[in-house]
């Protein structure tokens, strides 16, 4: 079987978000149509916006030219900032007649019930908290806004899902019980609740809690007891959660201990580094050996060193060096050492569990041992993050769903794919850099900063399009090798036929411009829709004074004054056939505005605009005297005010000279 | 043949007789104790086949404590152990046996009825038997 090439950053992604094609919607300023790609796959596009993983970023292929796209905040400008309307959601099914119980009302559980209610069976999801989100509750607000969490969810509930809380499985109802009252099958999705405990020598003082239950108590808006001194065990990211919750709540001294070395901590080292902005105290390679407790609250933590955390063949298996003990006052210790699912549910049932207490369940088909009983999420795969869940909950629904209309439990078939291999060094070398607008958190900030309209659309078009390049139609291709001469980057190959190699090309639509037999199209950017907005040019512009100006939708920066404008696609792609049309049809002044050099990923694009309107001057002014076409080219930076071609050329001459 | 001798190790004299009913008709001989310090001295007078030890005692980490103790004990190494407790759940935190803090067979969460415990003392005895059969 052939694995299906992607692009890096959708193969990445756990719901093959088309990370690539909403970034380039943005830099077009096609907001809507962004959203409609981002929610094509994801229900949590908020909550995604703002806590994601990123597994997108770090497989993009620009960064190994300067920096990832910054697609997660591409995805925030296009959710909170840029005025775009959510995506109303698929058509809903008939009624099928089959009703489900989704057990937990999380990433994975919420995305089972959504796609689950759209293929038309009754979903009833039961909750154990006042509120849905799962441990989405329990990400600081500061990293994840309420707000978010909200948008994400009411989108979710409003395709007719019916929610009870305070429900808790295994204590207020069992699945059996579920199953009995009517529903034909049940999704437990009940996430990893319990944080990891240490039968450490003095477990047990005052002020001795786990991340969970205490992250819980500070978010949900229950009594929260912070220490002056905390010391919080373990080296995640929940780890940094807890340690920088409670510096801003007051904690004076805040201290990460973990086993691990600084490189090997599971914590995302950008989150690592903002805590210790923050004054957080990381302390790797120390182990708790020993909590010191003075009338029964704790007074101070005994730490020991760590010889190694993992093994020869990579298991974790710490070993310590007893003698190299130090102490460290603290008055709160909080546990962030993993979590664990809660398996109590399963108690009574005809759920069985492992030796372990561990559920058996299939990690292909997610069925337990129980013929209508399926896990999704953390408590099928353990520990993840909310895209893998929210790609859980698609699995486990639809294999839910085959069940409930075949009475057969099978597995989806593998998704397999591959990503585009990486650019070959020639083509690194003729790639052009350019600066990310996206910034960093500052430390204690509220949120993280968001991009406005022009760095978003400057962010998007720092895309390079993979995969999104020419298409050769072999049925037009006359063979005369002309775009295989102006390929700046020797993406066409000459074979039986002509063919784009899609690991060199970058969808930059020289080769579709210059095709004198029409035969070349690119995967994303679509000439026709060019040809249709310059068709509707000539009413509005022959109505003025008949002059147009023509300004490249990637720019970022405002400025152009003129009475008709028209943004097109990347000026060096119009056909000069098409520009000429625009003279027969009534314009007699069109002016020509590309973008910025440095703004352009393409580079030198302007030199083609040139060579467009040279060409076009040419036959238009033996037509009509009057016709103007002029090139406004950048200054270093930004627009210049409008300057005749020939004062341009001038000084571009003087700089050669 | 010779009865299974089972140490229970709880604060709470209810449990403790109405479990040792339990497990007495379930056909085990046992002791009881009701702090760490006695258990200890039961588990080396008594020489138990399995103890089954609650945690919070007089102190929060009792159980604990002795847990290692009797796992530290070379005369008692061999002992099946099991911590019965409801100190995760007061936690929310799940507590599995590792060899550094928690050297048990198996943690098993209060509430727990007498016939489940025994069922779980019964399958660990006869793992234990096979094993030290196989040696």
């Amino acid at each position: 079987m052939t694995s299906q090439v992607l692009p890096p950053c959708q193969a990445a992604c756990p719901v093959r978000t088309d990370g690539g094609r909403y970034a380039r919607l943005v830099a077009e300023g096609r907001y809507a149509e962004a959203y409609e790609v981002i929610c094509r796959t994801n229900p949590f596009p908020s909550v995604c916006a703002h806590i994601c993983l990123r597994p997108c970023e770090s497989h993009c292929r620009r960064g190994e030219l300067d920096s990832s796209v910054a697609i997660r905040a591409l995805k925030r400008f296009v959710t909170e900032a840029s005025g775009a309307k959510r995506p109303q959601p698929p058509d809903r099914k008939p009624a099928t007649g089959s009703r489900v119980a989704v057990v937990g009302a999380g990433p994975a559980g919420l995305t089972a019930a959504r796609d689950l209610r759209l293929a038309g069976h009754e979903v009833s999801v039961f909750e154990h908290l006042d509120r849905p989100g799962g441990m989405l509750n329990v990400i600081p607000r500061y990293r994840l806004p309420q707000a978010a969490v909200d948008a994400d969810i009411d989108a979710i509930l409003a395709v007719g899902i019916d929610v009870t809380y305070k429900c808790q499985i295994g204590r207020d109802v069992t699945v059996d019980a579920l199953l009995e009252k009517g529903f034909d099958a049940a999704i437990v999705a009940t996430g990893l609740s319990r944080s990891r405990g240490i039968a450490v020598p003095g477990f047990g003082g005052q002020r001795f809690t786990a991340a969970i239950p205490w992250m819980t108590d500070v978010w949900l808006g229950s009594k929260v007891d912070v220490g002056r001194r905390v010391a919080v065990i373990g080296g995640g990211n929940v780890a940094v959660d807890v340690a920088r919750t409670a510096r801003r709540l007051g904690a004076e001294f805040v201290a990460l201990i973990c086993l691990e070395s600084r490189e090997e901590m599971p914590a995302e080292p950008g989150e690592l580094e903002l805590s210790e902005a923050e004054g957080i105290h990381v302390m790797p390679r120390a182990a708790l050996k020993r909590v010191l407790n003075r009338d029964g609250a704790i007074a101070a933590l005994e730490l020991m060193a760590v010889v190694s955390v993992f093994d020869e063949a990579g298991r974790f298996r710490p070993t310590y060096d007893p003698s190299r003990i130090r102490t460290l006052a603290a008055d709160m210790a909080i546990l962030s050492i993993g979590q664990a699912p809660d398996r109590s549910w399963a108690e009574g049932t005809a759920v069985q569990t492992d030796e372990r207490g561990r559920i058996v369940a299939s990690r292909d088909t997610h069925l337990t041992s129980h013929p209508r009983v399926f896990l999704a999420g953390e408590s099928l795969r353990g520990p993840g993050n909310a895209i893998q869940a929210v790609a859980d909950g698609h699995r486990a629904a639809e294999i839910a769903s085959r069940f409930l209309e075949t009475g057969h439990v099978s597995a989806p078939a593998p998704d397999d794919v591959r990503p585009l291999d990486a650019f070959p060094p020639d083509v690194m070398a003729n790639l052009r850099t350019m600066h990310s607008p996206a910034r960093e958190p500052e430390p204690f900030a509220e949120t993280e900063p968001s991009l406005d309209e022009a760095e978003a659309r400057r962010e998007g078009d720092r895309c390079l399009g993979c995969l999104a390049g020419a298409v050769i139609d072999t049925d037009k291709c006359a063979s005369c090798l002309t775009c295989f001469r102006v390929c700046p980057l020797d993406a066409v190959e000459i074979g039986e036929v002509m063919t784009a190699n899609p690991v060199r090309c970058q969808a930059c639509g020289l080769c579709a411009s210059v095709c004198p037999a029409g035969a070349i199209s690119l995967s994303y950017w679509e000439g026709a829709e060019l040809t249709e907005a310059l068709q509707s040019v000539p009413g509005s512009a022959t109505e003025a004074d008949g002059s147009l100006a023509l300004v490249c939708r990637y720019r970022a920066e405002g400025g152009i004054e003129a009475t008709n404008v028209l943004t097109v696609p990347c000026l060096a792609r119009l056909k000069p056939v098409d520009v000429l049309r625009l003279f027969r049809q009534g314009c007699r002044s069109i002016s020509l505005y590309p973008c910025a050099e440095e703004d352009c990923k393409y580079g030198a694009a302007w030199r083609n605009v040139q060579v467009i309107a040279d060409y076009v001057r040419n036959v238009v002014q033996r037509v009509w005297p009057e016709a103007a076409i002029d090139l406004y080219l950048p200054e270093t930076v930004g627009y210049p005010s409008a300057a005749p071609q020939e004062d341009q050329d001038d000084r571009r001459k003087a700089e050669r000279d | 043949m010779e009865k299974h001798t089972v140490l229970l190790v709880d604060d709470d004299v209810g449990f403790l007789t109405a479990t040792s009913l339990v497990l007495e008709h379930a056909g085990y001989r046992v002791v009881t104790a009701e702090d760490g310090r006695a258990g200890l001295a039961a588990a080396r007078e008594h020489k138990p086949d399995a103890a089954v030890i609650d945690v919070v005692m007089k102190r929060p980490d009792e159980g604990f404590a002795l847990a290692r103790a009797i796992r530290a004990d070379a005369e008692l190494a061999h002992t099946t152990l099991f911590i019965l407790t409801a100190v995760g759940k007061h936690y929310q935190m799940l507590f599995e046996p590792d060899e550094q803090w928690l050297p048990v067979d198996k943690v098993l969460e209060k509430p727990i009825t007498g016939d489940r415990l025994a069922d779980e003392i019964s399958a660990a005895l006869a793992k234990a038997d096979h094993r030290e059969g196989n040696l």
